[in-house]
C-alpha cells in the first residue's frame, strides 16, 4: 500500500489523440516520450507524466465520430488533459465535446476555427497562414491571374475564404476555383483532365492548391506530366499523411532551417532513436509545440485539475517554437487559445532535384 | 427631401473612446488620417463616420465613466466601438461589451480583457512585457532581483507573468514592493523608504512593473537617488520618449513598442510629420498603437458579411497577417474566433534604453 508521506506523487494522466496513419502515430508517440524525459530529468515538473494512448480511425478515411468517441474514452480514464486529433475536421467537431466534458485540449489541427474555453490550438499547419503566404509568394513572383484548386475537405472551404481574403488584399485575381474529391477513386483523372481544359483556356499566371491528404500528391503529379509549366503552388505541401511532394513545386511547411529549437528536437530525437526511422520535420515541430506548451500549462496550474490547468495553459507566453521561422513563439491567454504566433508560422520551400529547399518567408503585405 | 433609395453612401458610425486627455488629439489625428488613406485606395465603399467621447478614465477618473461612454456611442448605432487605452477600462469592458454585442477593439495592454466581443491591439502587452524584461535581466546576468509595482489591476497581471517568467528564465525574485497608482503627496516618501529597503538585500537588478505616472516619479526617484543598480522597466517607461522626463530616466532600460526597423512605422511618422507639420513627434509607440488599432477595425469593416455590430465582428475574426506598426518589422495583426488578442510576434515590445538623454535601442528578446 502507498504511504502517502512517502509517495513521490502520482503521475499526472495525458491522454493522447492519435489519429494518424499507424506510422506516424508511432512517431509521434516517440517524440512525447522524448519531451517527458526531458522535463522530468530537468526536474521542472516532480510527477512526471503518464501517457494514455488512443488510435481511433478518424478523417479522412475514417470518420470525425471514431476521434470524437476516442477523446471520451480518455476522460472516462481519468486523463487530466488530452493533446491530438491531428485532422482539421476532428479540430473543428471536439471543441463542443471539449466544452461539455470541460477536460482541455491541445487540438493539433490546422483550422482557426476549433477553438473554444476548454479546446487549445497548436497547429500543425495553419489555414491562415498557408492562405496569406501563398498570396505573398504569388504577389512577389508577379503572378497576378490565379488558377485555384481545393478539395472537399472539411477545411478547405477555410482556406479559400482567406485566400480571397489575402488576394483581394495584395492586388491579386482569381480565375477560376475548382474542388476536387477528397478521396481517391477510380474516376479521378477524369476529373483532373476536364479541370485542366478550363486552364488551357484560361491561361492563368499560376495555379495554386489547397488540398488536405493524398489527392494532392495526385492531382500534382498529373499537373507536373501534363507538360504544363505554369508555376504552382500548393499549402501545407508536408502533412503527414502525403507520401511525396512533386518535383518543381513550391509548398508551404512548418519546417524552417534556420529555427534551432527545431533542430535540437531532431537531433535529439536522432540520439534518442538510433534504429528508428527519423520522422518528418514538420511531424517532429508539432508535436514538440503541442505537448511543450501543455507541459508548460501543467506546470503552471494553480492546482492539478482539468480546470487548473485550464488556467495554467491560459498563462502560457512568449515560449520559443520548433514550428515556423526562428522568431515564432506559442502563447495562450483568456479568449485567445491560438497557441502559435508570428508572421512565420508557415514558411514557403520548393522541391528541387528531391529535396524541399528553402524558398523564402512571407512578406507581409 | 427624403433620401432615394439607392441614392447617397451611409456611412459606417464608429464610436471612438478618447479616454485618455493628453493623447486623445495625437489619436484623433491618427484615425483621420488612416481612414482618409483608405477611402483614397478604394478599399473602402462607404464613408465612415467617427463619433466621439471623452471619458475621464483611470487612473485618476473613474473605470464606470468609460462604460457609460461605449453604451452611449451604442445608443447613437455605432457599429463598433474603439479606444479603452487604460488596461483597467480595457479588462471592465469585455463583459459589458458581450450584453450590448457591440464589437469593442481596445487598446489597452492587459490580456484579460478578450471576450466574444472585445478584441484586444494593446498598447503595450503585458506577457510580452514580463517577458521582454526578464530575457534582458537572463542576457545579462541578473539573477537575483527586486521588483516594484503598483496598484493599478493590470500591474498585478505583469506580475504574474514576470513571476513565471522569472522562473522559466532562473531569476530568483528577492522581494515585491507596491506602490500607490496615483500620485499621492507621500509619494516621495515611500520610495525613500523603498529604496533603502530593497537596497539592504543587495540584489543584481531592480525591474519595475508599473502602470502610469507614478512610474516616471519612482524612475527619476531611483535616478536621483544614487542608487546605481541596472534597473529595467516595462512600457510605463514611455514617459523617457518626453525630453522634458527623458532625465528622470538616465540609465534606465525600458520596454516600448517602437523599433526603428520597423518600416510601416517609418512611413507612418513621416507621412504624420508632413500631415501635421505643427506637431513636433518624440516617439513612434502611440501613433503605431492608433493606427494598428483603427486599420484592424477598417480591415474588420471591410471583411464583414453584412454591416451590422455582428457582421463586423465576424469581419475581424478575419483579420489575418497585417503587417503592425507597434513592434519590431515582423510584428502582425492577426484574429480568429476565439483569438482575439491582434498584435503577434516575438517583438511585439522591443528594448531601449537613456542614455546621455537620447532614447536609444537595447536590443529585442532573446526567446528562452
Amino acid at each position: 500500500m502507498k504511504n502517502e508521506q512517502e509517495a513521490l506523487g502520482d503521475p499526472i494522466k495525458i491522454g493522447v489523440l492519435l489519429d494518424m496513419p499507424r506510422a506516424c502515430s508511432d512517431q509521434a508517440e516517440g517524440i512525447y516520450n522524448l519531451l517527458a524525459e526531458q522535463y522530468v530529468a530537468k526536474k521542472r515538473f516532480e510527477r512526471g507524466f503518464e501517457f494514455v494512448r488512443a488510435d481511433p480511425c478518424g478523417p479522412p478515411a475514417g470518420s470525425i465520430h471514431a476521434t470524437i468517441e476516442a477523446f471520451h474514452e480518455l476522460c472516462d480514464k481519468d486523463c487530466l488533459a488530452v493533446i491530438g486529433c491531428s485532422h482539421s475536421g476532428s479540430s473543428i467537431a471536439i471543441p463542443a465535446h471539449a466544452d461539455a466534458r470541460k477536460v482541455p485540449l491541445i487540438s493539433l489541427g490546422a483550422t482557426a476555427r476549433g477553438m473554444s474555453d476548454w479546446t487549445f490550438s497548436v497547429c500543425r499547419s495553419s489555414v491562415s497562414h498557408n492562405a496569406y503566404a501563398m498570396a505573398s509568394w504569388l504577389k512577389q513572383q508577379g503572378h497576378k491571374r490565379i488558377a485555384v484548386t481545393w478539395d472537399r475537405a472539411d477545411d478547405t472551404p477555410e482556406y479559400l475564404l482567406h485566400f480571397r481574403n489575402a488576394v483581394e488584399r495584395a492586388g491579386l485575381q482569381i480565375l477560376v476555383d475548382v474542388r476536387l474529391p477528397q478521396l481517391v477513386g477510380p474516376e479521378l483523372s477524369g476529373i483532373f483532365e476536364a479541370i485542366f481544359a478550363q486552364f488551357w483556356t484560361l491561361k492563368p499566371d499560376a495555379l495554386a492548391h489547397f488540398g488536405t491528404g493524398r489527392i494532392a500528391d495526385h492531382w500534382a503529379n498529373f499537373v507536373n506530366d501534363s507538360g504544363w509549366t505554369a508555376p504552382r503552388i500548393m499549402g501545407d505541401a508536408a502533412s503527414p499523411e502525403r507520401v511525396s511532394w512533386p518535383e518543381g513545386w513550391v509548398g508551404v511547411t512548418t519546417w524552417d532551417d534556420d529555427n534551432k529549437v527545431a533542430s535540437k528536437v531532431y537531433d535529439d530525437y536522432r540520439v534518442r532513436y538510433p534504429d528508428a526511422e527519423a520522422p518528418k520535420r514538420e511531424l517532429i515541430a508539432v508535436c514538440r509545440d503541442g505537448l511543450t506548451a501543455l507541459i508548460e500549462g501543467i506546470i503552471q496550474a494553480p492546482i492539478l485539475t482539468r480546470d487548473g490547468i485550464r488556467r495554467g495553459l491560459e498563462l502560457v507566453q512568449m515560449l520559443p517554437a520548433a514550428s515556423g521561422g526562428p522568431r515564432t513563439c506559442l502563447g495562450f491567454s483568456p479568449h485567445n487559445h491560438r497557441g502559435l504566433q508570428g508572421p512565420d508560422v508557415m514558411v514557403l520551400r520548393r522541391m528541387q532535384d528531391g529535396q524541399p529547399v528553402m524558398e523564402g518567408r512571407i512578406q507581409l503585405f | 427631401m427624403q433620401k432615394h433609395y439607392n441614392d447617397g453612401d451611409g456611412p459606417v458610425k464608429i464610436g471612438l473612446v478618447l479616454d485618455k486627455i493628453r493623447h486623445r488629439d495625437e489619436a484623433d489625428r491618427i484615425y483621420s488620417m488612416i481612414m482618409d488613406d483608405y477611402i483614397e485606395s478604394g478599399r473602402l465603399e462607404r464613408n465612415i463616420e467617427f463619433i466621439k467621447v471623452y471619458p475621464y478614465g483611470p487612473p485618476a477618473g473613474s473605470i464606470q465613466t468609460v462604460i457609460n461612454a461605449y453604451h452611449d456611442l451604442c445608443d447613437q448605432g455605432c457599429l463598433a466601438v474603439l479606444g479603452f487605452n487604460h488596461a483597467d477600462s480595457s479588462i471592465a469592458i469585455g463583459t459589458v461589451a458581450d450584453e450590448r454585442k457591440v464589437p469593442v477593439v481596445a487598446l489597452g495592454a492587459t490580456v484579460d480583457g478578450m471576450a466574444e466581443w472585445a478584441f484586444s491591439i494593446c498598447w503595450s502587452s503585458i506577457p510580452h512585457d514580463a517577458y521582454t524584461v526578464a530575457s534582458w535581466l537572463r542576457r545579462n546576468n541578473y539573477k537575483r532581483v527586486v521588483v516594484t509595482y503598483d496598484r493599478a489591476a493590470h500591474a498585478e497581471e505583469y506580475l504574474i507573468h514576470f513571476r513565471l517568467a522569472c522562473a522559466r528564465a532562473g531569476i530568483r525574485i528577492l522581494a515585491d514592493e507596491r506602490f500607490p497608482q496615483i500620485q499621492l503627496p507621500e509619494l516621495e516618501d515611500i520610495f525613500a523608504s523603498a529604496v533603502e529597503d530593497l537596497k539592504s538585500l543587495r540584489p543584481d537588478a531592480l525591474a519595475h512593473v508599473g502602470t502610469g505616472p507614478v512610474a516616471g516619479r519612482w524612475a527619476g526617484h531611483v535616478t536621483r537617488s544614487g542608487w546605481g543598480i541596472p534597473r529595467v522597466m516595462n512600457d510605463a517607461f514611455f514617459g523617457a520618449s518626453d525630453p522634458a522626463l527623458a532625465p528622470s530616466y538616465e540609465g534606465w532600460v525600458g520596454t516600448t513598442m517602437w523599433d526603428p526597423d520597423n518600416e510601416v512605422t517609418n512611413d507612418l511618422m513621416k507621412r504624420y510629420c508632413e500631415r501635421y507639420p505643427e506637431i513636433k513627434l518624440t516617439s513612434g509607440e502611440r501613433v503605431s498603437l492608433f493606427r494598428d488599432g483603427i486599420a484592424a477595425l477598417l480591415e474588420g469593416i471591410i471583411l464583414a458579411p453584412t454591416l451590422t455590430p455582428e457582421g463586423v465582428r465576424q469581419g475581424l475574426e478575419m483579420v489575418q497577417l497585417l503587417p503592425a506598426a507597434s513592434g519590431g518589422p515582423r510584428t502582425c495583426i492577426s484574429f480568429g474566433p476565439y483569438a482575439h488578442r491582434g498584435t503577434q510576434g516575438a517583438d511585439v515590445m522591443v528594448l531601449r534604453r537613456v542614455k546621455n538623454g537620447e532614447l536609444i535601442m537595447e536590443g529585442h528578446i532573446e526567446l528562452f
